[in-house]
Parts: structure tokens; sequence; C-alpha cells
């Protein structure tokens, strides 16, 4: 017997053994190794999310022409038809889960007040995509924050850049502060947007800290 | 997290892109090895007068892809841990035609045109700066093209997710493939020598 067909014979029974086998995850893990620990602390630290303030001023200052940004929208279409969130796009879970968008592109992830989005975070990290974010409070937090915000009667001096962003970026999309009736209300400031590159490389650094090469 | 990293321990990043360069280096050894800094023998493969190139890459990919089953399969790799790039079916297509003109037309691909670079042959430098001047060329011309560029995305797309089979009847169906095409490229050479 030839040297060749000896090797011929073991090729055949190696994958004739993987047809047997099937799946090549031991214990028929259909996914790999997730770190855990890593996943918890992104969202118990919020660097899973992001504000529609911060989704706002993204998309205002990406400009129509930047295809980085995907704002991914889970709803159902009736939902999704009747209201839709600037550069929204309907994707339900399962097509998303089917045709993974490029690793590259930022993803931020819609719901309705939030939840389902963080459950296709989880399923994003697990597929390798590392730049997805959650949108804190769903498409019910952008009209509440973006379109109908609330703001003190008079601003305040330490804040008062912040909130005349947010101001200009609500009339940016239409829609129309209001204005608090009691003058002495305290009205949390908005947090102040962060950078998105900024936040992809502290995922990154997170994965260099563990050894993972991003 | 990359399998290296993964099978040796904790190996940092920039140890892990180290261990890279040595398999590289050895890949190179063993392309050169096998004849494929040749660009007679390359292009000899579009005329079946020489299989040389059909019979190392197939026996190279049979070995990776049943090494990394049954690895992975021992937990000792982790195959889902592996990028795999997206598919865009036509302009995938069409860079596919293109590739392969250049190579019958130069008789070296890529990898190969280093492996003759490096072991002396101009004609592998010659390649390296068409390649090089190519990629400048791509980059300016993107704007152009990008519709093309971006057009039928269908994601990452693997064997068994399309024939909806498990991975290993694909890779027993690719092992038998690849025997056969061993089998049919020695009778297509004893015909056309």
């Amino acid at each position: 017997m030839t040297h060749e067909r000896r090797l011929a014979i073991v090729a055949l029974i190696l994958a004739a053994g993987a047809a047997v086998v099937g799946s090549p995850f031991s214990g028929g893990r259909a996914v790999g190794a997730v770190e855990l620990q890593a996943l918890a602390r992104a969202a118990s630290a919020g660097e899973d999310r992001v504000s529609s303030f911060e989704l706002a001023r993204w998309i205002r200052d990406g400009g129509a022409a930047d295809r980085t940004l995907r704002v991914v929208d889970l709803r159902s279409r009736e939902a999704f038809e009747d209201f839709t969130l600037p550069r929204g796009e309907w994707i339900p879970l399962d097509s998303l889960v089917r045709t993974p968008p490029d690793p590259e592109t930022r993803l931020v992830l819609v719901s309705a007040d939030g939840a389902l989005a963080a459950q296709a975070w989880v399923l994003a990290q697990l597929a390798g995509h590392r730049n997805a974010w959650v949108l804190e409070g769903g498409a019910l937090g952008w009209i509440r924050e973006v379109l109908t915000p609330v703001v003190p009667a008079v601003l305040p001096d330490a804040e008062r850049e912040l909130w005349e962003e947010l101001i200009e970026l609500t009339r940016y999309y239409g829609g129309e502060p209001r204005r608090a009736e009691d003058p002495d209300e305290p009205i949390p400031a908005p947090a102040a947007p962060r950078d998105p590159d900024a936040l992809v490389e502290l995922l990154v650094q997170e994965g260099r800290d563990r050894g993972c090469g991003w | 997290m990359s399998p290296s990293a993964e099978f040796v321990g904790t190996l940092a990043p920039s140890s892990a892109f180290g261990l890279a360069f040595l398999v590289g280096v050895g890949f190179g050894w063993f392309l050169e090895r096998g004849g494929m800094g040749n660009a007679r023998k390359l292009a000899a493969q579009f005329y079946g007068t020489d299989m040389a190139v059909l019979k190392v890459m197939f026996s190279a990919i049979l070995t990776a892809m049943l090494g990394l089953f049954w690895l992975s399969w021992l937990g000792v790799a982790d195959l889902s841990a592996m990028f795999v790039p997206g598919t865009w079916l036509l302009p995938q297509a069409v860079g596919g035609i293109l590739f392969g003109a250049g190579f019958v037309i130069c008789g070296l691909c890529p990898g190969t045109s280093c492996v003759a670079a490096s072991s002396g042959k101009m004609d592998g430098v010659a390649v390296i700066g068409g390649m090089l001047a190519g990629v400048l060329l791509f980059a300016e011309l993107l704007p152009l093209i990008e519709p093309l560029y971006e057009a039928t995305p269908l994601g990452p797309l693997t064997l068994p997710e399309l024939f909806g089979v498990s991975y290993g009847v694909v890779v027993l169906g690719i092992t038998v493939m690849a025997l056969v095409a061993f089998r049919v490229a020695e009778r297509i050479e004893a015909r056309l020598r």
C-alpha cells in the first residue's frame, strides 16, 4: 500500500468519525467560550448602553452618509411603521442573528423599552460583535428624552452647555422641549455624551486586558 | 480570543503575533519546498499538465479541516472563536474572476509571489509590486465602485448553514471531494503530459 493511499484512508476514517460526531463543539456547545464576567462587568458599568442624548448626537455628527452606524429596530413591524427613529432599520431579532451585520459597524439596538434590545446585545456579544449597544429606555426613551424632554425653567449655569445642546438636538429632530412648570423642581441634567470611538476603545481595551486578539 | 492563545494558556497578544509570524514562516517554507514558488509550475495548473497546486492546497485544506474539527471537539481549540468573514456574493465573484485572470497571467498568487520573491525570483518581486499597485488603485476607486463592493451581502455564511447539515457531514463531503479530485487530477496529468 502506497503512502498516499494510507493517508487517504486515515483522512476518510477521521472524516467519517466527524460525520458521526456531527458537531466540533464538545458537549454540543453551539457558541464559543464567552467571557461571562466581562459581559457582566460591561453591563454593570453601563458600557452596554447608550442614552438617547448620545445617539442623537452620534446621528447628527455622523451625517446621512455615515455607514459606520446602524440603528437596528427590533420592535414589531407595526410599531416600527407607527414611529421610526432617525436612521432606524427594521430588523427582527431572528433575521439579525441569521444575517449578522459587519462586525466593524456600530450597532445601536432599539426595542420598545430596551428589554429585547438587552437580550439582542448579549446575542451580539456571543456572535463576536463587540460594537453593539442598547438604546437606554428604547424607542419610548427617545420620545421622552429627545423629542419631548423636560428642561428646567431656568437653565443652571453649571450645566447650561449640556441643556442647550439637548434643546438644539430636540429641535434638530423636530421635537419641542417642555419647560418645567415649577422653577425649583430639580431636573437631573443629561449625562455628557461619550465619544463613540472612546466607547469602542473601552471595550477593545477590555478585550486586550483579557488577552483577546481584537 | 484567538484559538492560539487558548491553546497555550495565557499567551499575550504580542506573543500570539510572534507565534503567527513563526507559523507564517513555516507556511512559506512548505510552499517553497512544494514548488509553489515556481510560476511555470503554478500556471501549469490551468493547462492541466501539472496539478501540484490542487494537490498541495487541497491537502492543506484537508489537514487543517480535520485537525481543527477534532482539536475543537477535544476542547483544545475553540472553533467558534474563529472570525468568519462575511459573504458578498457578487463583488467576491467579480474579484475571484479578476484574481484568476491575474493568476494565470503572472503564474503567481499573492502568497506564492512572496515565496518566489524570498527565494530570489524577480517575477515574484514584480507580482508583489503589481499587487501593491492594485491595492492602491482599489483604494482610490472605492468611492466609484462602492455600490458593487457592498452588493449582495449575505453575512458570514458557512457550508453547514447553507446546506442545513452538521459540520461533520460537510467535513466528510469535502474529504470525499478532495480524494476524488486527487484521482481525477492524476488522470488529467497523465493524459495531457
